[in-house]
């Protein structure tokens, strides 16, 4: 049963973009179980020809995966914008869809079909590197904090799909920045100064993220804070592929644009070249503000 | 081919050991006393040159400094790659996504820090030249902008060093200040290149391209490096990492191109360094750029060419004979009360209290470097006469001295937050019964939930969750578990005393005898800071903790704190 009751649910709906590529089966299959974890509506979304021979390839799909009562919905013109419309019409909570790791540098800037969505839609994007059919239960989670309202709120879905999920390790990861602090450092300090400056930025920043965690309340044997210190977005991007995590978790703002891969900040490092699963989060705007 | 005698090389190395070991010696004094090693720097130039080691013996000063001839051309050649690799640094420490994040308050201030004292420096420089040592001979329009922008450039390694020491580095205050003094650099160097262009004397008879060209060409030089330039850049690192000897590759790409690039601006008709720069700043932004190779770079020309291009400044000019009082004074006033006014509006503009707008002032006026880079490539191109020039060392030198100072007494006034405020005699607990820490924390949980009519379940998840990742055991026999909760509108705080000690976890491994558990709104994190730092600072002394645990109530402990307090500040004043 998809349904779960609606007060404990987590989510109202989710879509699932599928272009009918060999690895959609893979996709429909993941987007169906966290729709489940979720207690959500799971909406199976084409862009492209409605024909019958398309319908029944999404049908045969819901079979093969046993999704139970999910809808299909057509779509057309430029994928992409059109996935994120949709997002916005039908109120949709989360968005999944696959995405290759790493896409040419033009293509970067462009965007494909995954990254639009990713920048486009109203609502969380998870964009899967590698579905499997047979979706396994996650390993290993990393997620990005920015010590705002966001952040807290995804802290709180986050510890609700902990609950069921039990994945093996969290890493709660803070990123802060010295920059502009180079020449002083290296050339005005000597060694002992520079390092122990270095060192009271990382104890400062550990403690402002053990705050920011208690003051949410999210915590457990398996939640462990890390502070990286360097490009924010960045440094947890390369965190999460140094060590192996299935999926990564970030705030990210409304909408990313042009000059956010221009000037490359945050989410966009990440998706540059996709370390793992990622999923961005964002709030959904409705009356009681869940997401 | 030309070549040096053996005896020019004999003097060249005597001149450069000379020279290198008297501006590291008076740059490490100079950093003892708490100042900017350049100051020391530069005063080891002025002992050697015209002005002391000239007038004292002109002898021995000729014979090591010669200024004509091969030796001369040679160490003018280290000097001109001296600023050229130190402005590469100073571009790899330009952060352009920092200027684009830390959004209206930076950009205000940046802005505003340099418009409104261009616009002083213009207006002062066209009524009054005489008084702003303009040479009869100098092109008015020309001169004015040079001025204009030599009082508006600010120096982002002399400001980052003040926020360091002030422990300001960190705070929204020292965020905004970075990112706008990086701004103004950029904003200034760009202004300072174009200005070079116009004198049309850059690139130097050979070249002669015309000046509409040289502009243009600067222009979409700084537009091509700061967008393809860049790109490329980012893209090449990785390759050169991977494939090159670690970290041999990438700091011979790096100084390969910035010489290249130096070349190339130097050729366009605006100075070398703007290329070095330019080509930094493209680096600098690159996320693949390590922090060693940053680091190798930055040591590198800190501790061998800085220290002999400052130095060498002393022996280009004589500061005696140059010194001209009116000019120092009025330049030091009109660039200070430009920048001051100028950044300080900025920062009340977005939002910055009015204190902090003038910290940030004083902040931004440290010139350093930057202003004595620019203030001799002007000498250089004979756009300033020496009066201005030491007028412009003297005024980079004094607003790098006064910044750090100004800034700390501007901050330092705010009342600082005590801890005693936000106790009550309900939230005392002495002596509070507890097995272990948890116990310890649900306790005062409790205390603190009933004292101020509070969630007592919130409060206590949240401090042991807090409690689960950083143990709070100070040394001393204090523990300060604590935490940030959303409800609360103002911070909350209660002390237990255990008579046999409850294990927090403590750096020096003794149990926790005085805990004070802190609650603060979760939006507030400087409250937080502050009272924390309040109480390491109380109980600082072994002796006040023995008496505060002997403190049979909640009166007698405040009468403690308060005495230890006054006592303590009895005893430094």
């Amino acid at each position: 049963m998809i349904q779960q009751d609606s007060a404990t649910a987590l989510a109202r709906t989710v879509i699932t973009a599928l272009a009918l590529s060999p690895r959609s089966a893979a996709v429909a299959a993941e987007g169906y179980r966290w729709a489940k974890l979720l207690g959500a509506d799971l909406v199976l979304l084409h862009v492209g020809d409605a024909g019958e021979e398309t319908r029944n390839r999404l049908e045969a799909i819901i079979r093969e995966q046993k999704i139970e009562r999910a809808r299909i919905e057509f779509r057309f013109g430029k994928p992409g914008p059109k996935v994120a419309r949709a997002a916005q019409e039908l109120k949709a909570d989360l968005v999944v869809a696959g995405a290759l790791e790493k896409e040419g540098a033009l293509s970067y800037y462009v965007g494909s079909v995954a990254r639009q969505i990713a920048r486009q839609a109203p609502c969380s994007v998870l964009l899967l590197t590698q579905p499997t059919a047979q979706p396994l239960v996650s390993q290993r989670w990393v997620v990005t904090t920015r010590h705002d309202d966001v952040t807290r709120q995804m802290l709180r879905l986050l510890s609700k799909l902990a609950e069921q999920e039990q994945p093996r390790r969290i890493d709660v990861v803070s990123e802060y920045q010295i920059c502009g602090a180079g020449l002083a450092l290296d050339g005005d300090l000597d060694d002992r100064s520079a390092m122990t400056q270095r060192e009271g930025f990382l104890a400062a920043e550990q403690e402002r993220l053990a705050d920011f965690l208690a003051a949410t309340a999210f915590g457990g044997p398996n939640v462990h804070p890390v502070c990286l210190c360097g490009r924010i977005g960045y440094e947890s991007a390369e965190y999460a592929r140094q060590v192996s995590a299935d999926l990564l978790f970030t705030p990210a703002p409304r909408r990313l644009r042009f000059w956010d891969r221009f000037f490359q900040y945050g989410v966009e490092y990440a998706l540059e070249s996709l370390p793992c699963s990622l999923w961005l989060y964002r709030p959904v705007r409705t009356e009681e503000g869940q997401g | 081919m030309d070549r040096l005698t053996p005896h020019e090389i004999v003097v060249m190395f005597l001149a450069l050991g000379t020279l290198l070991g008297s501006a590291r010696i008076l740059g490490e004094l100079a950093k003892r006393l708490n100042q900017p090693a350049v100051l020391g720097e530069i005063l080891a130039g002025v002992l050697l040159g015209p002005t002391v080691l000239g007038w004292i013996s002109p002898e021995i000063y000729q014979g090591l400094f010669p200024s004509t001839g091969a030796l001369a051309l040679v160490l003018d050649g280290i000097s001109v790659l001296a600023i050229t690799l130190f402005l590469l640094v100073a571009g790899m420490e330009v952060d352009l996504t920092t200027i684009w994040r830390q959004g209206r308050v930076a950009i205000g201030v940046g802005l505003s820090g340099i418009l409104f004292p261009f616009a002083i420096g213009v207006s002062a420089a066209l009524l009054f030249p005489r008084v702003m040592g303009r040479d009869p001979g100098a092109d008015a329009l020309v001169f004015s902008l040079f001025f204009a922008t030599a009082l508006s450039i600010s120096a982002l390694p002399v400001i980052a060093k003040t926020l360091l020491d002030l422990n300001l580095f960190r705070t929204d205050l020292g965020m905004v200040v970075v990112a706008a003094a990086i701004f103004n650099d950029l904003l200034g160097w760009i202004i300072f290149a174009i200005i070079l262009g116009l004198m049309g004397t850059g690139g130097g008879e050979g070249h002669g391209l015309p000046i509409a060209h040289t502009i243009w060409m600067t222009l979409a030089f700084v537009a091509l490096m700061l967008t393809v330039g860049r790109w490329i850049i980012h893209h090449i690192l990785p390759w050169i990492q991977a494939h090159t000897s670690w970290p041999g590759g990438v700091l011979s790409f790096t100084l390969t191109a910035a010489l290249f690039c130096a070349a190339l601006t130097e050729y366009i008709g605006v100075h070398a360094i703007f290329g070095a720069f330019l080509f930094g700043v493209a680096l600098g932004d690159s996320s693949h750029l390590r922090e060693e190779t940053r680091a190798t770079i930055d040591r590198f020309i800190s501790f061998f060419f800085a220290p002999l291009f400052f130095a060498s400044i002393g022996l280009k000019v004589n500061f005696v004979t140059h010194f001209d009082w009116l000019l120092v004074t009025v330049v030091l006033c009109i660039a200070s009360a430009g920048k001051i006014v100028g950044c300080g509006l900025g920062g009340r503009w977005g939002g910055l209290p009015w204190r902090e707008s003038w910290a940030v002032g004083f902040g931004m006026n440290a010139r350093g470097a930057m202003e004595i880079i620019l203030g001799l490539v002007a000498l250089q191109v004979g756009l300033i006469s020496e009066r201005l020039f030491v007028a412009l060392v003297v005024m980079a030198l004094a607003t790098s001295i006064i910044s750090g100072p100004m800034m700390q007494r501007l901050l330092r006034d705010k009342k600082p937050l005590r801890f005693t405020t936000y106790l009550t005699a309900k939230s005392f607990v002495a002596p509070l019964q507890a097995a272990d820490r948890w116990e310890a924390i649900d306790r005062l949980s409790a205390v603190l939930a009933e004292a101020h009519g509070l969630d007592e379940e919130v409060i206590r998840s949240a401090v042991r969750v807090r409690e689960q990742f950083i143990p709070t055991g100070m040394t001393n026999g204090i523990a300060v578990p604590h935490a940030r909760i959303p409800s609360l509108t103002q911070p909350i705080l209660a002390i237990g005393i255990s008579e046999q000690g409850i294990d927090f976890d403590s750096r020096d491994g003794e149990p926790a005898r005085l805990i004070l558990m802190l609650l603060t709104p979760s939006e507030d994190e400087g409250a937080q800071i502050q009272i924390l730092a309040d109480i390491a600072r109380s109980f600082a002394s072994p002796r006040v903790v023995d008496q505060a645990l002997a403190s049979k109530s909640y009166r007698e402990f405040l009468a403690l704190i308060n005495t230890a307090e006054g006592s303590a500040r009895h005893s430094t004043s």
